[in-house]
């Protein structure tokens, strides 16, 4: 029993998506069809990249609200790049992505600035830039070079988009990373205690900086992507989508205080917001303009559920009862 | 081979023109454990801090293992062969213990780094010692002890020639300070030297080869542990000469008086032990005692601030379980604690706001501050205290030490308290300030206020208690009252264990 309790808490996310995936199933026929599964997992795709990117900056403790500017000063030079060269137009999104990270690594750091208020300055500064750039309007270009048209629209073997397999191959190699190599325990030993990773010769700078490039350039790729996908770049494109990242991230598993949380928690958070928004559109019960109540309520369910599971459950302080129970008998 | 592991020389450090260490110089042997002992300021943790890479020493040399070291930073000291083992745990708690203990020296696979060879391998060191910790679960898995363990097993791994302790036994039982010393056995047999920093007598006599004494940043002696007798541990650590002029307040016998608060058998283990005493009206008592004898602990039960295993207290004969300080202060008791700059004031804001916080009930009108009546509260207690302000508006954070202290007196002193507790109150303030203050304290006894007095400097309990209760680990030893009351019956006390009365 109390292994059964154990085996629920821990694996909140996973279980979570299942009980959307059944509720998607049951309030809609074409939930589960192929074509929806797969238009799902594309939109899903494109946030959770953004997640992916946000789990670096959360594990290290930090937060990031300009990843929406960026995802949409990505779109803009991308489509506006298109025209002239193939390799600009990927480059370009990326490196910005990169230098604003780098940018909020640098107030974080070395302005000793908290990273909300940080973060959002740069939020504001980034959005304006593309509200300048674009004139507050959207940029078309006629039709995209192929390749480029190809990053958001590829589909193989009918139903696997290209985007998909661009995120699980990301989700792979970043979770790999985060496992394996150093600079990836560096981002939990920074979150975990940042005293003791100083006194260990762990650099919190560097981590920081590098959690940020990272989660910037993610936000540059996820851009990319979407506007390949929607062929053209509107100011307001990735709009809220910090919070939408946050959310996938906290759902699955990590702690805002940093040094807990896994890439394939930020995976399942990712997919059961994305199913969740695509079920909303499927459903006839609930008017539509309840999303927000409802993403709200999913998301204090799994902060609340989560709580618990550190009071009770194997990640926590169980051991710190019978520690006491011990002290007892002396 | 030389036979010392350490020799410190001469070191000097400076924090903005205050010596925190004049002179120090002393040295370990290999494989000897050896005390470092001191009271707050004597200089202990800058000392160590020097050793380990944290602070550069203004003057003087460090040689290690023969050879002179100058360590910049803190993974330097680890490389050369010091680890410490901090009060604090520096760990990680969310990662596994495997990880913590080979932090920054994964075991590396081509692809990254070995998982497994790093589990079995701490599997290995836990299993060598003895103690039941699955080394893959995370390390909050495990209490404070199997965590002490887990940062010593580190030490262990990194083969460090000298570990540092720094009160590794503070929060640890007695079965958990037995495996500990277990530890410490094994490692001094393999040459390991280890410094021992503790407050508990009983733990440095058991453990420790030689003692080496530091009182206020100046090195008093190193001794063998064998030839100190705890008396004169205790009077080099603490002891003062007796300064001419102190006069000293008469002594009441307030026995007959109403019982304010009455304490009985609380435990808080393992820092209070079956605490059991009592206060009357008008009356100070004095808790002294080592760091670490449970003083601030007993305050902090008393106030509501931590909830007691057991034990019951009462206040003006009635029984009560303050679950916050809220309740504490609603039956009329009052707290200045030790820290005054985390747990007292309100920096920025201003004298007459921080004096009025705490009487707010008293100076509002349907949820509106009457300005003029907090004005009037305020500069009431800005003249009767004699608090050097330009005014009430002044931000707090721009006086001194003592005015500051005054301040927050001010501030219980509107919630007519009927006991204040005085947790080291005269902590960082210039000696002028301290008179006053010590003065004022007096004051408030005759006007029926009970004092319960904390300090770790003697001389100030000696001058201005009544009574003074002397407390070893977290129990307490002795009771002194009118005559007997001097520093060299406390520490008479604390080194034999026992009540002044055998010794008449």
């Amino acid at each position: 029993m109390k292994n059964f309790k154990t085996f629920i808490l821990d694996n909140v996310t996973l279980l979570g998506l299942i009980t959307v995936i059944i509720i998607g199933a049951l309030v809609s026929p074409t939930f589960l069809s192929l074509q929806n599964t797969s238009n799902l997992l594309r939109s899903a795709s494109i946030m959770g990249l953004v997640s992916v990117g946000m789990t670096f900056v959360i594990l290290c403790g930090s937060i990031d609200l300009s990843v929406s500017s960026v995802f949409s000063l990505s779109c803009y030079f991308f489509i506006v790049l298109s025209r002239y060269s193939v390799v600009l137009a990927i480059l370009v999104p990326l490196v910005v992505g990169v230098v604003v990270g780098l940018v909020n690594g640098f107030l974080i750091n070395k302005m000793a600035i908290p990273a909300f208020v940080g973060t959002l300055a740069t939020m504001l500064l980034v959005r304006g830039l593309v509200l300048a750039f674009s004139n507050n309007v959207t940029v078309n270009v006629g039709t995209l070079p192929p390749v480029l048209s190809f990053i958001g629209r590829g589909v193989f073997l009918q139903y696997i988009s290209f985007p998909l397999i661009l995120f699980i191959l990301v989700v792979a190699i970043t979770s790999f990373v985060l496992k394996k190599r150093f600079i990836g325990r560096t981002m939990y030993i920074v979150g975990g205690n940042a005293e003791a990773a100083k006194m260990m010769g762990v650099s919190v700078q560097k981590t920081l900086f590098t959690a940020h490039a990272l989660c910037g350039m993610m936000a540059g790729f996820a851009g990319i992507i979407f506007a390949s996908r929607v062929g053209s770049s509107y100011p307001l494109a990735g709009n809220g989508y910090e919070l939408y990242a946050i959310a996938s991230v906290v759902i699955g598993g990590a702690a805002l205080t940093g040094g807990i949380g896994k890439m394939t928690g930020t995976l399942f958070g990712s997919l059961i917001m994305g199913s969740f928004s695509n079920i909303f559109k499927l459903q006839r019960f609930i008017d539509p303009q309840w999303e927000f109540v409802m993403i709200g309520v999913i998301l204090l369910a799994v902060v609340i559920v989560q709580s618990l599971a550190s009071k009770y459950g194997s990640v926590g302080r169980k051991d710190t009862k019978d520690y006491v129970e011990s002290l007892g008998n002396s | 081979m030389n036979d010392n592991i350490l020799d410190i020389q001469n070191i000097t450090k400076n924090f903005a023109g205050v010596k925190a260490l004049d002179n120090v110089s002393f040295s370990v042997k290999r494989g000897e454990v050896h005390a470092l002992m001191g009271e707050n300021g004597a200089g202990k943790s800058t000392l160590i801090k020097i050793l380990t890479g944290i602070y550069r020493a203004d003057t003087g040399e460090i040689f290690f293992d023969e050879k002179k070291c100058v360590f910049p930073n803190a993974l330097s000291a680890q490389h050369a062969g010091i680890s410490t083992i901090y009060q604090e745990l520096n760990m990680i708690p969310y990662l596994s213990v495997s990880e913590n203990i080979f932090l920054g020296r994964y075991p590396m696979k081509r692809e990254g780094i070995d998982w497994k060879t790093m589990n079995e391998k701490a599997q290995k060191l836990v299993d060598d010692i003895g103690v039941k910790i699955d080394a893959r679960k995370p390390l909050n898995t495990y209490g404070t002890a199997k965590q002490q363990i887990i940062s010593i097993l580190r030490a262990i791994s990194l083969e460090s020639k000298l570990i540092v302790m720094d009160e590794p036994t503070s929060s640890l039982d007695t079965n958990e300070v037995d495996i500990l010393f277990g530890i410490i056995d094994k490692l001094k047999k393999n040459g390991v030297a280890i410094i021992f920093i503790s407050h508990r007598l009983d733990e440095v006599y058991r453990m420790c080869d030689r003692i080496t004494v530091l009182k206020d940043g100046q090195y008093e002696g190193t001794y063998e542990s064998k030839e100190l007798s705890q008396y004169d541990l205790l009077n080099k650590m603490i002891g003062r000469k007796i300064v001419a002029g102190d006069n000293q307040k008469a002594k009441r016998d307030m026995s007959g008086e109403d019982c304010v608060l009455e304490v009985s058998h609380i435990n808080r283990v393992p820092h209070v032990r079956d605490v059991s005493f009592e206060l009357h009206r008008g009356e100070i008592v004095g808790f002294a005692g080592l760091l670490g004898a449970g003083r601030t602990e007993i305050a902090r039960i008393i106030f509501g601030c931590d909830i007691p295993d057991s034990g019951e207290i009462k206040v003006e004969n009635q029984p009560v379980h303050f679950r916050t300080p809220t309740d504490a202060v609603a039956h009329g008791l009052a707290f200045c604690t030790e820290n005054r700059r985390e747990e007292g004031l309100f920096p920025d804001i201003s004298v007459q706001n921080n004096i009025s916080v705490s009487a707010l009930s008293q100076i509002c009108t349907a949820g509106f501050i009457h300005l003029k009546k907090r004005k009037q509260l305020s500069t009431g207690y800005i003249e009767k205290l004699g608090i050097k302000t330009p005014s009430g508006e002044q931000l707090i954070k721009n006086l001194s030490g003592g005015n500051q202290q005054k301040v927050i007196l001010a501030r219980w002193l509107a919630t007519n308290p009927k006991l204040i507790i005085f947790d080291e109150p005269t902590r960082g303030i210039d000696v002028g300030a301290k008179q006053e203050i010590e003065k004022l304290i007096c004051e408030f006894s005759e006007r029926g206020i009970s004092v319960l007095f904390i300090s770790s400097e003697m001389s100030e309990l000696v001058r201005n208690c009544d009574r003074i209760i002397v407390l070893r680990d977290g129990m307490i030893v002795g009771e002194l009252k009118g005559d007997e009351i001097s520093e060299k019956n406390i520490m008479w006390i604390i080194a034999n264990k026992k009540s002044i009365d055998s010794l008449m």
